[in-house]
């Protein structure tokens, strides 16, 4: 395992994956460098290592109180900062839409179980259900239930920060029968 | 018969076979009902991952930092015997720079003291501390987002910085703080008594004097910048002659 390639390699996503998860970008970095850290102590077959650094990081966050209480806080701020009053809602400002948009994602994450948050967000990065299942610790033959539950639940929470895109993508991504754009490529993916 | 919302995120996810996808194609084409249902959660699918574009924000640290390349380096394998490097990489910036603050006060007291015996074993841990925030003296420049403080000796201190003067902004500011105190998001540090060098600085370099100081000089690449003075911080005719651009922070 060239270490240094690892961290080149998978740094940007484990950040992405532990950030979105915890909604600190502190607190992040400090995951993301505790599981290189420990990936020190772990010499891995280099397909192993992505995965491996994956499941640390989500441990990590499940397993720390601190970061249980400071997700909670944020949580909190998050919910009072979403808060805009119908005039602000209404602003076309494009920096106000984007920051309503950013609550309203990180409400609708924050509102699924943590199981169902890690799922989704390992889905994300292109786990295959199998990882997901060995990393998050539950049975390979629920994760597909789990995921389109939760995936339903986290799209129908987006509602209504997220219509003006969907208007948008109507208007640039549509297909000709108006169905959003998106070949069957991830039908492909295996 | 109706396929269920896992069979057709599977589909979508690429997680069946071969001869799945192909039955899964059979049914579709048959079910009108199961392919709207598959454009709702392939729809679903691309909303989610627009909203969770949204909550990202840049990654710190492309470049690895110094605490966690030491540790590397200094890991042989099997990678389980550098557990001091290893702590240090956990402890990360702020624990360091504690550690060097405090030995840093010993270094002054001891320093106080002519033909005091801990002048030695203060100078080494100073040393050592340094080398730990900065990384090995003959290692590659190491950046990283970090910061790093040190008590001025018989009031004085000096910071010396160096870097790539095109990509150079030194802010230099005055503080109320007891003790100077630089921060860089790309450089590498080391503190000795009295005096903070900074390496391979890119971009925006901070640096703090303390007000209480009796006397404060910044350099960078060996050329005097800035010179604080019974309180007052000022810059030097050569402080615009060389690339770096170099600001005075209006005292708050």
């Amino acid at each position: 395992m060239d270490f240094d390639a690892a961290y080149h390699s998978h740094h940007p996503a484990l950040y992405r994956y532990v950030h979105r998860l915890v909604g600190d970008p502190d607190l992040a970095a400090d995951v993301v460098q505790e599981s290189f850290v420990r990936l020190l102590d772990h010499p891995l077959p280099d397909d192993e290592v992505r995965r491996w650094l994956f499941t640390v990081a989500t441990n990590l966050v499940r397993d720390d109180a601190r970061m249980r209480t400071r997700r909670q806080r944020l949580l909190a701020e998050r919910y009072e900062r979403s808060d805009l009053s119908p005039d602000a809602a209404e602003e076309p400002d494009r920096t106000a839409v984007r920051s309503e948009r950013i609550a309203a994602a990180r409400v609708a994450l924050d509102a699924l179980s943590e199981r169902d948050r890690q799922m989704l967000l390992m889905r994300e990065e292109g786990f295959r259900y199998a990882e997901i299942a060995e990393a998050i610790d539950v049975a390979p033959g629920s994760v597909g239930t789990l995921l389109a539950r939760a995936l339903r639940r986290f799209a129908g929470a987006l509602d209504p920060a997220f219509r003006t895109y969907e208007k948008e993508e109507a208007e640039h991504g549509s297909d000709e029968g108006g169905n959003p754009v998106d070949s069957d490529a991830n039908a492909e993916r295996s | 018969m109706r396929r269920s919302d896992e069979e057709l995120l599977a589909y979508l996810d690429g997680e069946l076979s071969a001869d799945e996808r192909r039955s899964m194609r059979a049914h579709l084409d048959a079910s009108p009902e199961d392919a709207r249902r598959l454009d709702e959660l392939r729809f679903a699918s691309r909303r989610v991952t627009a909203a969770l574009e949204t909550l990202d924000v840049p990654a710190p640290w492309p470049e690895m930092p110094a605490t966690l390349r030491e540790a590397a380096r200094n890991a042989p394998r099997p990678l389980t015997s550098a557990p001091s490097a290893r702590r240090a990489a956990r402890f990360g910036g702020r624990s360091v720079v504690a550690a060097a603050a405090l030995i840093l006060v010993l270094a002054a007291g001891a320093y106080a003291v002519p033909g005091s015996p801990l002048r030695d074993f203060v100078s080494r841990s100073v040393s050592a501390i340094g080398s730990l925030i900065g990384g090995a003296p003959e290692g590659p420049a190491d950046p990283g987002p970090s910061e790093v403080a040190v008590d001025p000796i018989d009031g004085r201190v000096l910071v010396a910085i160096s870097g790539p003067s095109r990509d150079l902004r030194v802010t230099v500011a005055v503080t109320m703080d007891e003790r100077a105190n630089v921060s860089a998001r790309v450089a590498s540090f080391r503190v000795e008594a009295g005096r903070i060098d900074v390496t391979d600085a890119r971009g925006d370099v901070r640096v703090e004097l303390p007000r209480s100081a009796t006397g404060a000089v910044v350099e960078v690449d060996g050329v005097e910048v800035a010179r604080l003075v019974d309180g007052v911080l000022r810059l030097t005719p050569e402080a615009g002659t060389g690339t770096a651009e170099i600001l005075i922070e209006p005292a708050g």
